[in-house]
């Protein structure tokens, strides 16, 4: 049961931390808009990034392939 | 017990591949945008655009947080993550809906108001059906149709709903960021 909780309460870090990761790159993103006059490269890469992350941690796509 | 967890491995591949069909929807727009608005942009309330995207983002967090909670057993937390998640789409579509379109902008205004009524409208509607998803969950999740071991819904509302997250991530800098802004 112990060792449950502490797996949940990683689990909910890992989620923290990448909510963390998307609102840094999200405010990146406002600056580089700013700054370039909104580069559309470098925003798409932003927008990449942060698609990465919710696909990888958000919505664990490793399911697909990994075997119960 | 194989014959289950084969069966919910085949439903997950069709989910993911449900959404790749939604790509091609949504890259249609997204090229529409970039076709027809160049290196510009409509001046839009980019206070208000960053304030939803906050508001996706979050919630999407209170969604995984769901999901953890009925993967270990806490149906409590993982109701109030629901109501959350729920509410956070609500306050989305009030800000897109209720605020973005009471703006300036108006879908007579040419290639910039049709472009942003289409992509927004579309993508309002998949949050509107995913809140209707999220309280279904819910109200599963409250008669106690959902457990540690069994809860394939919730993790298919789940990725639907961080699906549209994806989306957005990709549209807010579409609409609120590329470019230079232009008074329509």
């Amino acid at each position: 049961m112990e060792g449950q909780s502490s797996r949940m309460l990683s689990e909910a870090l890992r989620s923290v931390l990448t909510l963390l990761a998307l609102a840094a790159l999200t405010w990146g993103e406002l600056q580089v808009s700013m700054q370039t006059g909104g580069s559309i490269p470098i925003l798409l890469l932003f927008s990449i990034a942060k698609a990465s992350l919710i696909v990888y941690f958000f919505m664990h796509v490793s399911r697909l392939w990994r075997t119960h | 017990m194989t014959a289950r967890v084969g069966a919910v491995e085949r439903t997950r591949a069709g989910i993911w591949l449900f959404f790749i069909s939604e790509v091609f929807l949504f890259g249609a727009l997204l090229s529409i945008r970039f076709n027809l608005w160049g290196n510009t942009r409509p001046d839009l309330d980019q206070q208000l655009g960053l304030l939803v995207t906050a508001i996706l983002l979050a919630s999407s967090f209170f969604m995984v947080l769901a999901e953890t909670a009925i993967d270990h057993g806490r149906r409590v937390l993982f109701l109030l993550s629901t109501l959350v998640t729920a509410a956070l789409g609500i306050a989305f579509l009030v800000g897109v809906v209720g605020f973005e379109w009471g703006g300036h902008l108006q879908p007579t205004d040419g290639v910039y108001g049709s472009v942003f009524f289409a992509m927004t409208g579309l993508h309002a509607l998949h949050v509107a059906s995913g809140v209707v998803f999220i309280l279904y969950i819910g109200l599963m999740g409250m008669r106690g149709r959902y457990s540690a071991d069994e809860h394939f819904g919730v993790e298919a509302c789940a990725i639907y709903w961080h699906f549209i997250d994806v989306v957005w991530v990709f549209f807010y800098p579409a609409l609120y960021l590329m470019g230079s802004a232009v008074q329509v």
